[in-house]
């Protein structure tokens, strides 16, 4: 290579550039030895990285809340402006909603430290106390940002609810990923219980099978699949798995089945056989074995396989983009996708960083409400082996 | 009323049969026929308009490999043959044996490796050694494996960190880091690549703004001294140098609470009984750790690591959301199909050959995922 | 409990309800009328997206109407007298100036005072108390409230980012419904890569458009594949006696002069809207039209000619005349110079776009276009090696020294889209080379001052010492095409005709692009293209150039190699190395798939 001039400016960029490989590894080398050596503060270190990782998520969440209320130029033009609702303190908006942020959050500890000190019963006073303090700190920094300016929200919002569509393709989403998740409950449950409760030949190779599936990328079928449905056009209905809701629920709950199966297999072998045993003495068949008893008894583990598939299906959009042209019938995800090519016509980020909230607050208050059932399953011998 | 037929073994396989009708027709229809016809799809030369698909052979994989890659594959496939047959050989004698002992079993298994390095290093020879072929198909098998092992290197190591300390008895508000820490494995890739482009963002964006409040901090704390301000010239996250090193960050982010979560749930499972009795056998910490947790774990970690390297070399939605319109540095191997099949710029459709890429892609998969299973250890852990 | 029924039962019943909506939604009515369905490529929001069904560009958001739009106000007072006054106050109060009269500009505003009286009284009076209220939200009530009242209108909001205006949901459809009321039109806006989105449908042969408006380098795929009509051959299938006996572009133009369509059009448009047919589409996809002249052609939209733009107040700046652009490729690098010595950046340009257009251009002067066209199809002398060309070496060597004198702009590596045209448009950098549709995208956010920035254009400079035209031109043209699948032919060249009669006026006028219509002027910006275009022979138009000829070529050999040559990057490329890499990837390219693709 010959000498370039003009290489110079980029040098100073070269050596801070932390997200070089070599440098990550030293960085976790250097991790590594400081963890093991200081073994007596190792706590103490856990508790730093992980503040440090739960500091970023919670900032950047806050700040894309706090982008999604502003205006478009001022995104453009003071692009910072968002980042200093946390951090100007020469202005006494800023600082008020900080302070009372700090406070509530101090409020959120002291719950959480009576709550431990007490012996037994009434958690869920403390509970609502400490979201409603987490509401309150949230409300005021959202409105110390309205006072500076980032008063448009109302605007973005239904910008992106309604012209941008992000309502109707909520709708799309939520009937495919219901339609999905339930359809994969009833067949999954359905077949990881013949494949581990039900005697009959071939029964592991199967299962066995439905495992290796795991391996198939997605990419592999979707132009076979794209293929496919040239033929399977039905022209007396005008039906074809092309640009149809129903046609994207019966794939996604094919491409999910194996998983879910894989999931399960685990949980139902964790469940007595001896109930069924004792049901087929008492004159049950093996279906109402399983409807009457299994099922409910398995409740657990389906309520966390249709979780992961939930979130699942609500934020895949490979196969979304490819059998969704239609822009009646897009999900989110795609809506969200195309609104991100947008920009380049129409400078609208504010609404944009409002659709991902609008994407992201259901998956979100699943969670909160859920986030036990999902432990809970996975603990009790989802995946095992 | 319940008829019980004379063998019970075949009625239960009816009704396993009926249970199963609808999984295995889907199963059949929307995975297992597309992933066969997808192997006949990648002999052919096809755009997707006509319905007049050309027979080319092996020649898409032929251009992807090139010709002199494919000539010494000859050799190193007759080297993986020899391997092979040596192993099922010792493989079909140990399973042979009635009552294999451990160390049988464990010969039989580790009788695999031979086959599988010959395959690894030829993989490496063709990725990093050659000019030959596709390169930019190489381009992209390269980013996937970086991802898969500098993005898995990190992911695993601060899911492991974090479900460690989130199991920590003395853990205080372990629920509150659990669900931080869980909650971006739940954002649609597309809103996590929107929010790291942001993040990313040269004029603005949280890295850089970080980056030159560190910087302030530190020339304040030198004033005291010698007045001087410091500033840093903005890092653009995005170029094309540092833009697939950005994605696996983001990567690494949203991938991290998934794999803890597995962790955790995997250590709840343990009894209690047994920390007791090492404890009364007066184990340390870290001998417990070592030899208890680690080893009743080993088996999620397998998965873990298995579901890892699939979902790495499988990546779609976070790259391309990423990595819209730019420099095509980011390519990984599904968004080079998802171009060449589905969403061409320049309006060249080869379909036929992008379903060869996944086809490689598969066959990476599987070697991945079997090499992984020759770690899985032999003794059954029943607890 | 039976839980399991229950669950089943919820489950069927939601599939079936979603099967149900799926089916119902597809059957849309259209009562008696017979449907043309239109597949755009313009993205959402993009000005001829908005010119067809929408509102015009440069409408301010804080008020109904822009500043620009001063005859809406008066059409508005003079269809309603009681508002007249009100009007005038919030007009004067909002823009500082008296409200033109009814009189001064007579007919536009008499045809627009009609629209407005035809509209619903409780509408006019929310559209006037909105006039100088800043509040963006209300262009959505506005138009909510329109779309109530108004059910004579059929209002489709199909994901366009931008709300229809009100004064403009007499959008070119709309009025083009009005005049042949026995047809619906169904739009599609499928973004910037049309063919591809609209593949699936060419497939199942479902719900495939009539009509496809794209650039020719897509349409001249439904070509190859037999997809398109040809528009100016006989169609002997068709009923019409004109296209049976000569094609679609010898009928009569909308407006009613007799003349042919086709004679309408300019030659940079025709010309750039012909594709000839060559052996292999005959060989592979048993081509029908291969007797004659082998060429078809497209009905011509838009024209866009690869120009480099630049500021005149900068000229002005530094002392040189604003009138005479550069001339030639050392001309050019002078005035870089001279700017660089006065503290302006010469050139926006992005990291990652319209890259290869500098070193097309540049051996387009150099080599010129049939030479470097046998070049790349690998007929012709090589860009390294024995038998090399050295002119490629010095195309190269003179981007590279255009670098390393820094005439790019800072960030130039790393910048991204749209990041150089909103530089350029705030007058910070003085050339910007990229299509003419420039003015139209940049009309929001550029600058209207002209001490900062005077907008004007020139083409590509020639080169003294190369053998290339120095007059050649590359255009690219986007077209329409009439899909041989599709079922109401009659309709979209009905639809087709009365775009190009009506809408090309307002291309020129309303959006800053060039029409493809003889005599429509040009937009002021890229007034000095004038004589250049009505000179242009056919010899002198490259069409696409080589993006558009060998697309195999452009995406595998000169995009991977120009990328690695043009920004700064570590591993980056040595003049004489990008020929070589050039001349490898290009080996590599005629051994897979063979020469001149």
């Amino acid at each position: 290579m010959h000498w370039d001039p003009n290489i110079l400016a980029t040098v100073p960029e070269k050596i801070i550039r932390i997200a070089n490989p070599f440098t990550f590894i030293a960085w976790f080398t250097i991790g590594v030895v400081i963890l093991v050596a200081w073994d007596r503060t190792r706590l103490k270190i856990l508790y730093a990285v992980k503040s440090l990782w739960v500091g970023f998520s919670i900032l950047a969440m806050l700040w894309v809340i706090i982008s999604s209320m502003g205006t478009s130029k001022d995104f453009v033009q003071v692009p910072e402006k968002a980042l200093m609702q946390f951090f100007d303190y020469h202005n006494p908006a800023t600082m008020t909603a900080m302070a009372v942020c700090l406070a509530c959050c101090g409020g959120i500890v002291a719950l959480a430290v009576m709550l431990a000190r007490r012996p037994t019963g009434g958690e869920y006073s403390f509970y609502a106390g400490q979201g409603l303090l987490g509401a309150l700190g949230l409300g005021a920094l959202l409105a110390g940002a309205h006072f500076n300016g980032f008063d448009h929200w109302r605007e973005n919002y239904i910008r992106a609810w309604t012209i941008a569509r992000m309502g109707d393709y909520m709708i799309n989403s939520v009937l495919i990923s219901v339609g999905s998740v339930g359809l994969i409950t009833l067949l999954s449950a359905m077949a990881t219980y013949a494949l581990t409760k039900l005697e009959f030949p071939g029964r592991d190779s199967m299962l066995y099978l439905f495992v290796a599936s795991l391996a198939i990328p997605t990419q592999l079928i979707l132009v076979p699949l794209f293929l496919m449905m040239r033929n399977w056009h039905v022209a007396a209905l005008n039906f074809s798995f092309m640009d149809s809701r129903f046609g994207l629920i019966i794939i996604y709950a094919a491409l999910s089945l194996p998983f879910t199966i894989f999931l399960l297999s685990g949980f139902f072998r964790s469940l007595p056989s001896e109930l069924g045993e004792a049901a087929a003495i008492d004159g049950c068949g093996e279906f109402t074995t399983f409807s009457r008893i299994y099922f409910p008894l398995a409740a657990p583990g389906l309520t966390t396989a249709a979780i992961f598939n939930f979130i699942g299906i609500w934020n895949e959009y490979n196969f979304a983009l490819v059998f969704i042209t239609n822009p009646d019938l897009k999900t989110l995800p795609v809506g969200l996708y195309y609104l991100v090519v947008t920009q380049q016509y129409a400078a609208e980020w504010p609404a944009l960083f409002a659709g991902i909230v609008i994407l992201f607050v259901p998956t979100f208050l699943i969670f909160l409400i859920l986030q036990r059932q999902i432990i809970a399953g996975l603990t009790l011998g989802s995946v095992k082996g | 009323m319940i008829v019980r037929g004379k063998h019970p073994g075949a009625r239960q396989a009816a009704v396993a049969l009926v249970l199963l009708a609808p999984t295995l027709v889907l199963f059949g229809v929307f995975m297992v026929w597309p992933a066969i016809d997808a192997l006949r799809i990648s002999l052919y030369n096809w755009t997707g308009f006509s319905p007049r698909p050309e027979w080319v052979g092996i020649r898409h994989f032929r251009d992807m490999f090139g010709a002199t890659v494919w000539g010494m594959g000859v050799p190193f496939l007759l080297a993986l043959a020899v391997a092979l047959a040596a192993a099922g050989l010792l493989n079909w004698r140990s399973g042979r044996q009635t009552e294999p002992t451990l160390w049988q079993r464990r010969q039989a298994k580790w009788a695999w490796w031979p086959a599988l390095l010959i395959l690894c290093a030829w993989l490496a020879w063709w990725l990093y050694g050659t000019q030959d072929g596709d390169d930019f198909f190489r381009w992209c098998v390269r980013n996937n494996f970086k991802l898969m092992f500098v993005g898995g290197l990190f992911n695993f190591a601060f899911a492991f960190i974090f479900a460690a300390g989130l199991s920590m008895a003395n853990f205080k508000a372990a629920k509150f880091y659990r669900t931080m820490i869980f909650f971006p494995s739940f954002i649609s890739a597309v809103g996590v690549a929107i929010l790291w482009q942001r993040v990313y963002d040269a004029r603005g964006g949280l890295c850089n703004e970080m980056i030159q409040g560190v910087a302030d901090l530190v020339s304040r704390a030198i004033s005291v001294v010698h007045p001087i301000h410091l500033t840093i010239e903005p890092i653009e996250w995005l170029s094309s140098d540092n833009m697939f090193n950005s994605v696996i960050a983001a990567a690494i982010w949203s991938g991290v609470g998934g794999e803890m979560i597995l962790l955790i749930a995997a250590i709840q499972r343990i009894p209690p009984t047994f920390y007791e009795a090492a404890r009364v056998d007066g184990a340390n910490e870290r001998q417990v750790f070592v030899h208890i947790t680690l080893p009743m774990i080993k088996e999620v970690i397998l998965i873990t690591l298995t579901l890892w390297v699939i979902g790495s070399l499988k990546v779609f939605g976070l790259v391309q959301a990423m990595g819209i319109d730019q420099d095509q540095t980011s390519s990984v191997v599904s968004t080079r199909q998802y171009e060449l099949a589905f969403s061409n710029r320049d309006n060249i459709y080869q379909m036929g050959y992008a379903t060869a890429m996944a086809v490689v892609l598969l066959v990476l998969i599987v070697i991945f995922a079997l090499g992984l299973r020759l770690f899985k250890s032999e003794e059954e852990l029943e607890f | 409990m039976r839980f399991f029924y229950q669950l089943s039962a919820i489950v069927i019943v939601t599939l079936l309800a979603v099967l149900g909506w799926d089916l119902s939604s597809r059957r849309v009515s259209h009562g008696n009328k017979e449907l043309i369905i239109y597949a755009g490529m313009f993205g959402p929001g993009e000005p001829v997206q908005l010119l067809y069904s929408g509102p015009p560009a440069g409408l301010e958001p804080e008020h109904p109407f822009g500043a620009q739009a001063a005859g809406h106000y008066a059409a508005l007072a003079a269809a309603w007298p009681e508002m007249a006054t009100k009007v005038k106050q919030r007009f004067q109060a909002v823009f500082q100036a008296e409200l033109p009269s009814p009189d001064s500009a007579a007919s536009d505003i008499g045809a627009l005072a009609e629209q407005y009286r035809q509209l619903d009284r409780r509408y006019i009076d929310r559209l006037v108390a909105a006039i100088g209220r800043k509040d963006r939200l209300q262009r959505l009530e506005l138009f909510n409230a329109f779309a109530e009242l108004h059910p004579q209108y059929d209002l489709h909001l199909i994901h366009i980012f931008e709300q229809l205006h009100p004064a403009y949901t007499v959008g070119l459809f709309e009025d083009f419904k009005r005049r042949h009321p026995q047809y619906a039109i169904e739009e599609r806006w499928d973004g910037r890569w049309v063919l591809s989105t609209n593949r699936p449908r060419f497939l199942t042969g479902s719900d495939v458009p009539d009509l496809i408006a794209g650039s020719l380098a897509e349409l001249r795929i439904l070509f190859r594949e037999n997809l398109a009509l040809p528009l100016d051959r006989p169609l002997p299938e068709e009923s019409d006696p004109v296209w049976r006996s000569k094609g679609i572009l010898y009928s009569a133009s909308a407006d009613g002069g007799g003349v042919p369509v086709i004679d309408t059009f300019n030659n940079v448009a025709l010309e750039a809207c012909r594709y000839t047919i060559n052996p292999r589409d005959v060989r592979e996809n048993h081509h029908p039209y291969a007797a004659g002249t082998r060429i078809a052609y497209l009905w011509p939209g838009l024209i866009h000619i690869n120009v480099i733009f630049y500021n005149r107040a900068h000229f002005r700046q530094i002392g040189l005349n604003p009138d005479s652009p550069p001339r030639t490729v050392d001309e050019f690098e002078d005035t870089c110079r001279k700017l660089l010595k006065a503290g302006i950046e010469p050139i926006a340009q992005d990291g990652e776009s319209y890259l290869e257009n500098w070193w097309l251009d540049l051996s387009n002067r150099m080599v010129g276009y049939d030479e470097l066209l046998k070049s790349c199809s690998g007929y012709g002398p090589r860009f390294a090696g024995s038998n090399a060309d050295k002119r490629y070496l010095d195309v190269a060597e003179r981007l590279r020294r255009w670098r390393n004198e820094g005439f790019w702009m800072k960030q130039f590596s790393a910048s991204k889209w749209p990041g150089a045209q909103r530089d350029f448009g705030a007058g910070k950098c003085t050339f910007l080379f990229t299509g003419t549709w420039l003015p139209a995208e940049i009309a929001q956010t550029r600058s209207y001052d002209p001490k900062v920035f005077d907008l004007s254009c020139f083409i590509f400079p020639g080169c003294p010492e190369g053998t290339g035209n120095p007059r050649a031109i590359t255009a690219s043209a986007q077209g329409h095409a009439i899909t041989r699948q599709g079922r109401n032919h009659k309709g979209a060249a009905a639809l087709l005709n009365y775009l190009s009669t009506y809408g090309a006026e307002l291309e020129g006028t309303e959006l800053h692009y060039i029409s493809a219509r003889k005599g429509v002027p040009l937009p002021p910006e890229m007034a000095a293209l004038g004589p250049i275009l009505a000179e242009a022979k056919p010899g002198d138009i490259i069409t696409d150039g080589i993006l558009g000829d060998l697309p195999m070529f452009t995406k595998f050999v000169l995009l991977e190699s120009v990328a690695q040559f043009m920004p700064i990057r570590s591993d980056n490329l040595t003049p004489e190395e990008f020929c070589q890499t050039m001349e490898r990837k290009a080996q590599e390219l005629y051994a897979k798939y063979g020469k001149g693709m």
